[in-house]
């Protein structure tokens, strides 16, 4: 596994856990907005720390385009937790909608998003590019549900039930899922009973 | 254990011309906070093994999918097999609590 690929999975478990904080926080009773806010700390830190490594270079990015993405979160933790000249409400709508753009078309079309990114997509293995599309997607999906006033658990429940839809697609339409069938039919079922107790 | 407890709990029912349905679903009994709880937790878990430990993780990932390790289909089975048994007992010794309770009022 490549340098580049170990990023990417770290980066995709920044953007699990962004998930998992604001939904436990919105759940627990912290209005949507904070929870989010509370939510993008961990990719903060990731991405303050991947500019300082500079692992952007490991994909092959050059220039300020490096930066963006850092930046684009910066100001939407901080907009979120502190307030500021935007309005908080509209900065997470926002960013929902940037996130299921750039999720979709990593999803649907790894290699040129990765391009318009500036990066090399020979880099990463297709797999966890398309896995990354999906993280993101959630990412916006949660942003957007939770900033819209949907309820905590409904919106756990829907991101998982998009999480689970990748997975049938991996599995059974495209075929590309990784890992093992058994760790995949676990996890299918897992989601799927999720979906079950959280939707119904 | 499992069988004498619901054959009692069972006889118990019937004696007291009450249903046991009431008490074994499931879905009734599960509380969506627990569960979304619980399914935090466990993202939580992967996400930071993936964060904090991404090449061990994607070790987990990539392996051959025609050929899972036998010690990953271990852990999973025994995983499975204890949720369930775990999960049937406390059930049944729901449906005996509860039922006991009616027969004693």
């Amino acid at each position: 596994m490549s340098a580049a690929d170990s990023l990417i999975i770290k980066y995709m478990g920044g953007m699990m856990l962004t998930t998992t904080i604001a939904a436990y926080y919105a759940i627990s009773g912290t209005d949507a907005i904070t929870a989010l806010g509370y939510g993008m700390i961990p990719s903060m830190i990731q991405q303050v720390e991947g500019a300082l490594n500079d692992d952007q270079a490991k994909f092959g990015q050059e220039g300020p385009i490096k930066y963006l993405n850092l930046v684009i979160s910066a100001v939407v933790t901080y907009t979120l937790l502190q307030g500021g000249p935007l309005d908080q409400t509209l900065t997470a709508k926002v960013y929902a909608g940037w996130s299921a753009l750039n999720g979709v078309g990593m999803y649907f079309a790894s290699d040129k998003m990765v391009e318009a990114w500036g990066a090399d997509s020979k880099t990463v293995n297709p797999v966890f590019l398309k896995g990354m599309g999906t993280f993101i997607t959630l990412v916006g999906a949660t942003f957007w549900l939770l900033a819209t006033g949907e309820d905590a658990i409904k919106t756990l429940g829907m991101t998982t039930a998009l999480m689970l839809a990748t997975m049938i697609d991996g599995n059974f339409i495209t075929g590309d899922a990784p890992g093992s069938k058994n760790m995949q039919y676990f996890w299918m079922a897992v989601n799927a009973a999720v979906c079950y107790f959280t939707l119904a | 254990m499992l069988k004498s407890i619901a054959v009692l709990a069972t006889f118990l029912a019937v004696a007291n011309g009450r249903s046991l349905q009431p008490a074994l679903r499931l879905r009734g009994g599960v509380d969506a906070g627990q569960v979304a709880n619980g399914a935090l937790a466990l993202s939580g878990i992967n996400a930071g093994m993936m964060a904090l430990s991404p090449s061990k993780a994607g070790e987990l990932e990539v392996q051959n999918r025609t050929n899972p390790a036998p010690t990953l289909t271990l852990t999973l089975t025994l995983t499975l097999t204890l949720t369930l048994t775990l999960t049937l007992t406390l059930t049944l010794t729901l449906a005996l609590t509860l039922t006991l309770n009616r027969a004693l009022r």
